[in-house]
């Protein structure tokens, strides 16, 4: 069994997918193991396969084979049911795009996972987390009244209500320039040290991934480098 | 835990006005089911009511005996309004003068509907009709009511006491107007009302006698179909149930195609509004692709999200019938206000109320709708892959599309099913409708296809059009077809219901005879020809009359043939008389009008064998084939005559009709009587008297009050089938907008890159109001060919009449489409046109 403090497992990790013409590798033979309350950055050209590898780390997707344990449940084995379950548990997200519901306001978007995992005090959780976000006075206006930066701090803040243990963030500055960037990778790591997260995202920024205790380099769906390097890679 | 947000949700949704469209077509397919069904079927129950003044009631059970007082308790039970009358031949002598009368001996509140005129003054020049009071009941005992001919018939005036059988009766009225005469041109003894217990006096009836008992009744139609239901056991065959719609009447006629207009104005518009439905189902869907792929990436089992949208879709459904009840329920009104202002006094006071099962078959629509239409988008809305969030351009996987068209189509069925309650009508209905629209479908498509060939250049708004079309060549297509078909339909309700109108108009033209003269002898024929110039009236229509009897088929005897069926149908249904009787012949040159030959030919004039063309209903029956030969015993004497022809005779028509007419050569030295008919003005009534003083032994039948009655009627049902028209027709363009409303949503990502890519505001709104009216003219060009194409079809094989061209339809169609599908499309599309690039992009995700 694994070791208490690895909080992420993969081995031999697999994916391909069917297209017109064949099958398509995606992610070939990855490994590799994420401590809790570690915060990994996954780099890599376009089109590498970090999307992908995200995705299945958080059980969005499943593998074509390979095991990822998370927190000790081991996710390979798991239907998409069980796998969903997880996630409310212990998976927080934060995306490119945002993704806010146009139709709530700010606070009711961070409110929303919690409300639906049936938390208590929510209410006071969310005007908390708003104002750790520096929104405290927006908390009424809708999605479409915010800026790009000011959405992606509200979508920090409802990834953060919920108390996971793992935060996945699919380049959450991808959308933004470079100053707001700046903020948002600061909150994401403050709040990450705040509530003891682990962290693992995925970015092309180089500052960005600087920042990160530990670097997964993807090359044509292959993990090409670890940095810094693991004594206790398999 | 899931309530809260999922209503939250709902309501933002709703305020955003995300919901409005998907909305507002569950309210119109309620609405319209509603009021149609509403309106069609009060309009019905008002009609009917108001038809039932030809009966004199609802219901009329008419026996041979007297009916145990055992039924008629039952009748009580059910708290059925009841009346009775016997009618009779019999001879009235007044002094000298003798006539024979029909009499009448009523019961109870005679009549029940409708009413009876009595005026207990002499009458005075006017109209007759405009003159009495009205009265429930029969006359006190020992009195009598009699029609005006009767006084100048027999020289007597009000107060005379005049004899009929054994008994004696003071004459204490006048009869203005009965509201159950009927119209028979062959029963011309004058009518003589008196009351029932007077009959016995009279000693008139014997055992034996053949009679017939008429019992009245009226009632809500519950009570009366419960009557029906529990006597109907009981019957025997000389019983016979009336109502109005077995009615020979041109009014039975009338209300029975406005509601087949209805029915398929109504079926019609369900299947439009389904499909208004469905397309809006599937755009809301899939705008909740990315809330679904978030939810569950919250952790949110697929139990849950099925939980949030049910009760979303089970709030929409309700907010949705509520709001079309209420709509439908208004039109409903105005409808009703509309008419009943028109016509004033038309309308029964009391409008019946609206029924239940209108009711209740809106709200089954509304949630055959909702829940149906939105079943295979929200099957696929529930399978998105959770991964959408990451990959933004992933997508559920397309349902089968059989399973998808299959619950499309039973969907569908089930409300065509609910609404026509007939299995047969409703596949007719779906298997058309489907035919139609992937012909449309296809047409469409090919039209699209065939305008490529232009390279796309980002300057010409024209190109920008055309571009924009073929890019969504399968969507546009579609649309282009449901616009079409709105259009289509619109245009057939409207040519259908101006066929209709003209044909029940045709019935009965204004100046048509409303009246008849009848046991005109030879000689009279001139004299009376002059004496109505005199007041500027000609006559016309002269058919000689002779009394005979078919007594053998090919020389089989045929005696007591039929004699049942003509017992039931004693005296007054206009043209029913059994064929074992007398029956009043005719010999004409010319085939009368409105007698259309089924079978056979017509004569020359100077043909010297004896020929007969007979009626088909009683052709089929007594199984008369062409030139089998009749003997007609007429006086002593016998003629054979060859069948050469079956017509079909209107028996709605208020014209002398006969079951047999011979030629010149057969009947043309026989002694014989004339009728003819004239048309009389409102100010021409001393003509009567004239007529009557002059010639008394001359009959006049007067069918004007009738023919006013009628036409009131004809002009109340065609007011009603236009507000149904403009109703459909407000429904359809509703509809229109819908689809032109979804287009929106598709538009918006593409002005997105043409406004990023910067193409100038200006560029963009012509191109958008140029690819709308493109849609609109197809649409238009489109429904118009199909149009045409259906009702050739209808004309040349259903009303088999000649069809011809609407080069007009053609012109105004495609241009009102185009415009109308232009404004509003542009209209919809106005705001994006008017955002900077920069809040496009932020309103897109
Ligand atoms: N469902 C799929 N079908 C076919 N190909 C796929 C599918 N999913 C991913 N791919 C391919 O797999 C490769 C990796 O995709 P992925 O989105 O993980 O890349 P990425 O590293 O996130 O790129 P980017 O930095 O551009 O986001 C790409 O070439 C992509 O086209
Ligand atoms: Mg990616």
């Amino acid at each position: 069994m694994a070791p208490q403090k690895d909080i992420i497992i993969v081995n031999n990790l697999n994916k391909q997918v069917e297209v017109n013409n064949g099958t398509l590798t995606i992610l070939k033979s990855i490994s590799f193991r994420v401590k809790r309350g570690e915060t990994v950055a996954i780099v890599g050209a376009s089109g590498s396969g970090k999307s992908t590898l995200l995705g299945l780390l958080a059980g969005l997707d499943s593998p074509s084979s390979g095991e990822i344990f998370i927190d000790n449940a081991p996710l390979h084995q798991l239907d998409e049911e069980e796998r969903t379950s997880l996630r409310a548990q212990k998976v927080g997200f934060i995306f490119q795009s945002f993704l806010l519901l146009p139709a709530l306001t700010a606070l009711e978007n961070i409110l929303l996972p919690a409300q639906l995992a049936g938390l208590t005090n929510a209410e006071q959780k969310a005007t908390q987390l708003l104002e750790q976000v520096g929104l405290s006075d927006r908390g009424d206006h809708y999605p479409n009244q915010l800026s790009g930066g000011e959405q992606q701090r509200v979508a920090i803040a409802r990834a953060f209500i919920t108390q996971p243990a793992i935060l996945f963030a699919d380049e959450p500055t991808g959308n933004l320039d470079s100053a707001n960037g700046d903020k948002i990778a600061q909150l994401m790591f403050a709040l990450n040290k705040q509530h003891q997260t682990t962290l693992i995202l995925v970015t092309h920024d180089q500052k960005l991934a600087a920042h990160c205790q530990q670097r997964l380099t993807m090359e044509a769906g292959q993990l090409t480098s670890v940095s810094p390097e693991l004594s206790n890679v398999v | 835990m899931w309530f809260k947000p999922a209503t939250t949700m709902l309501i933002r949704q709703l305020k955003r006005g995300e919901l409005t469209i998907f909305l507002l077509a569950t309210m119109l397919a309620v609405g319209s089911v509603f009021s149609l069904s509403g309106f069609g079927e009060r309009l019905n129950v008002a009609l009917v009511q108001k038809s039932s003044d030809f009966l004199a009631a609802d219901r009329i059970l008419s026996s041979a005996h007297p009916l145990p007082p055992s039924l008629l308790n039952q009748a009580k039970q059910l708290e059925l309004s009841q009346a009775s009358y016997l009618t009779f031949n019999s001879v009235m002598f007044y002094q000298d003068e003798m006539v024979l009368t029909n009499s009448k001996a009523i019961t109870g509140s005679y009549p029940l509907r409708g009413e009876l005129k009595v005026s207990n003054q002499p009458l005075t020049n006017q109209a007759t009709d405009s003159q009495g009071v009205a009265t429930f009941g029969p006359p006190q005992r020992g009195e009598v009511w009699v029609a005006p001919e009767l006084l100048i018939k027999l020289k007597m005036q009000l107060g005379a006491i005049v004899a009929i059988g054994e008994a004696e009766f003071t004459v204490s009225g006048i009869i203005t107007f009965e509201p159950d005469a009927s119209f028979n041109l062959f029963n011309l003894a004058p009518r003589v009302l008196l009351n029932f217990e007077d009959v016995a006096a009279t000693k008139i009836i014997q055992p034996g006698s053949r009679l017939n008992y008429n019992y009245l009744f009226s009632g809500s139609e519950q009570q009366l179909q419960q009557f029906y239901q529990t006597i109907k056991p009981q019957l025997q065959s000389n019983q016979n149930w009336q109502d109005i719609n077995g009615e020979r009447s041109p009014v039975a006629g009338a209300l029975e195609r406005a509601n087949k207009f209805l029915l398929l104005a109504s079926l019609l518009g369900i299947i439009l509004g389904a499909t208004a439905i469905h397309s809006t189902a599937y755009r809301y869907s899939e705008r909740q692709l990315d809330t679904v792929a978030l939810l569950k990436t919250f952790g949110t089992g697929s139990r849950t999200i099925k939980k949030i949208f049910m009760l979303q879709l089970a709030i929409i459904t309700t907010l949705g019938i509520v709001s079309g009840l209420g709509a439908g329920y208004a039109l409903q009104e105005t409808a009703f206000a509309l008419v009943n202002h028109y016509l004033p006094q038309s309308m029964p006071d009391n409008l019946p109320s609206i029924s239940i099962y209108s009711i209740l078959i809106s709200i089954a629509t509304g949630i055959v709708c909702t829940t149906m239409f939105s079943l295979s988008p929200m099957l696929r809305l529930f399978n998105v892959p959770v991964m959408r969030v990451i990959k933004r351009d992933l997508a559920p996987s397309a349902l089968n599309r059989w399973f998808s068209g299959g619950i499309f189509g039973l969907a569908i069925f089930t409300l065509l099913l609910l609404y026509s309650r007939s299995i047969s009508l409703s596949l007719i209905t779906l298997s058309v409708a489907a035919l139609v629209s992937i012909l449309l479908t296809g047409l469409a498509a090919l039209v699209i296809k065939l305008s490529s060939g232009s390279r796309f250049t980002a300057t010409s708004p024209w190109h920008l059009a055309i571009a924009s079309l073929q890019q969504r060549a399968l969507q546009s297509s579609v649309q282009i077809a449901s616009i079409a078909t709105a259009l289509m339909l619109m245009l057939i309700i409207l040519l259908l219901r101006n066929e209709l109108i003209d044909e029940w108009q045709q019935q009965i033209p204004s100046g048509s005879a409303n009246h008849f003269l009848a046991n005109v002898t030879p000689e009279q024929v001139k004299p009376i020809e002059q004496l109505m110039a005199q007041y500027d009236i000609t006559t016309s229509d002269l058919y000689p009359i002779i009394r005979g009897r078919v007594s053998a088929i090919n020389d089989q005897e045929i005696g007591q043939y039929d004699s049942e069926s003509s017992d039931k149908n004693t005296d007054n249904r206009s043209g029913r008389q059994g064929f074992g009787r007398e029956l009043s012949l005719t010999w004409r040159d010319s085939l009368p009008s409105k007698n259309p030959l089924i079978e056979g030919q017509w004569w020359q004039a100077q043909d010297t064998e004896h020929l007969v063309s007979i009626e088909a209903g009683v052709a089929k029956r007594l199984a008369i084939k062409l030139n089998d030969q009749l003997e007609i015993l007429i006086g002593q004497q016998t003629i054979s005559a060859r069948v050469t022809s079956i017509r079909d005779v209107n028996w709605r028509s208020m014209a002398p009709n006969f079951f047999l007419i011979l030629n010149r050569a057969a009947l043309g030295d026989m002694p014989s009587t004339y009728i003819s008919s004239f048309h009389l003005g409102q100010d021409q009534h001393p003509l009567l008297t004239r007529l009557l003083q002059d010639y008394p032994t001359v009959s006049i039948i007067k069918v004007n009050r009738i023919i006013k009655k009628l036409r009131q009627i004809i002009d109340q049902v065609s007011l009603a089938l236009t507000y149904i028209m403009l109703l459909v027709i407000c429904d359809r363009t509703l509809v229109l907008l819908v689809q032109v409303q979804v287009s929106y949503q598709q538009r918006h990502q593409d002005l997105v890159i043409l406004r990023t890519l910067g193409a100038s505001k200006k560029l963009l709104k012509r191109a958008i109001a140029i690819e709308f009216l493109i849609i609109g003219a197809l649409a238009g060009i489109i429904a118009t060919l199909t149009t045409e194409v259906a009702l050739w079809l209808i004309q040349t094989y259903v009303i088999k009449m000649p069809w011809s061209p609407h080069p007009l339809l053609w012109l105004f169609t495609t241009l009102g489409a185009s415009l109308v599908v232009a404004l509003v499309g542009t209209k919809a599309c106005h705001q994006l046109t008017k955002l900077s690039p920069s809040e496009l992009i932020r309103n897109l995700s």
